[in-house]
């Protein structure tokens, strides 16, 4: 009986948890950009160092009007019930950057991405996205 | 290990077996996303760090080469200058990198000033290439331990998933099923008790 007490708070301590990499509050690109070394703090306390060079690429993307409303970072929302190896990106400012990176059409927010997108995003924007799970 | 869980064969455990096969349905399927995306991180990281290492080779060979001409022309003093450059104006932000809940040591190369030596232009290309090399270095640094940090993390996800896949649901699945046919099998026990029991009762009344 302990042992499966023991099983059940492990699988909610799983779900918890699973979620603590994402970060209290996201910054504009724009603050990003003119701070020397760029960083949010995470929920489980740890400092999250962006790569200057990506934020950077994202500038380049984005209007100058815009700087101040891209938040990073672009969260990337997984969500079993969707079906396996789906992505979504409900900001629709950053769904619009992605599509621009991906090379994919823009047709409003939510962006639906599927699995190869997803993997080709990370490796481009490796500090700047962060994946988000939601259990279905 | 028992395929059945040792419950007390009651309605609200099954109730409760019901919550906790749901519960484990969801936490299988969160884990097993978490796993696909920690293995295609891995294999990015795996790339990435195969091109910085055979960079880094070739760059350090290049410098290597470099070098031996430079001292020969130089002599020890551009050593001095070379030391002078990486020990007192280099530095380097250490900070984390979060894959999808993974923790990895990151770390931000900051650029010393460059102050241009008119002299001797050739030091001025050397430097510039000692500071790429170590900025690669740094970088491949950083890649190797986030594929240690995902290798690690991979292993602890794989074991849960299955230990989810093949042992917990299995297990509960099972239990429940056991918990029904139980119930089921007693449901048809009193039904045949309650059938003799209205025979005796009507036998007694007709006698």
């Amino acid at each position: 009986m302990v042992y499966e007490e023991t099983i059940l708070k492990a699988l909610e301590n799983e779900l918890r948890i699973i979620n603590k990499h994402l970060p209290y509050r996201r910054l504009s690109l724009k603050k990003l950009l003119s701070m020397e070394i760029p960083y949010i703090v995470l929920r489980d306390g740890t400092r999250h160092l962006f790569r200057r060079k990506e934020l950077l690429m994202l500038k380049e993307l984005v209007d100058s009007s815009e700087l101040d409303k891209l938040l990073i970072p672009i969260i990337i929302e997984i969500n079993p019930s969707y079906g396996e190896g789906s992505a979504i990106i409900r900001d629709p400012l950053a769904a619009k950057v992605v599509s621009k990176i991906l090379d994919i059409e823009y047709r409003g927010s939510p962006l639906i991405l599927y699995r190869p997108q997803l993997f080709e995003l990370r490796s481009v924007l490796r500090t700047t996205t962060t994946i988000m799970f939601i259990p279905g | 290990m028992s395929s059945l869980l040792r419950i007390r064969p009651t309605k609200i455990e099954l109730i409760r077996l019901r919550r906790r096969l749901k519960l484990a349905r969801k936490v299988h399927k969160i884990l097993r996303e978490r796993l696909t995306i920690l293995v295609n991180e891995f294999l990015i990281r795996v790339r990435d760090a195969y091109r910085l290492r055979v960079e880094s080779y070739k760059r350090l060979a290049e410098l290597y080469r470099r070098a031996s001409i430079l001292y020969s022309v130089y002599g020890e003093n551009l050593f001095r200058y070379y030391e002078s450059f990486l020990s007192e104006s280099a530095k380097t932000v250490v900070g984390e990198e979060n894959i999808a809940g993974v923790k990895t040591l990151s770390t931000r190369f900051i650029e010393p000033e460059f102050v241009e030596n008119k002299l001797f232009p050739e030091l001025n290309e050397f430097r510039e290439g000692v500071k790429e090399l170590v900025n690669t270095l740094i970088e491949l640094g950083c890649a190797e331990e986030a594929l240690r940090s995902l290798g690690i993390n991979i292993l602890r996800t794989k074991r849960k998933v299955n230990a989810l896949e093949y042992m917990l649901i299995p297990q509960i699945i099972n239990t429940i099923r056991y918990l029904r046919m139980k119930f089921e099998e007693r449901e048809r026990e009193e039904k045949a008790r309650l059938k003799r029991v209205k025979i005796v009762l009507s036998r007694r009344r007709g006698g």
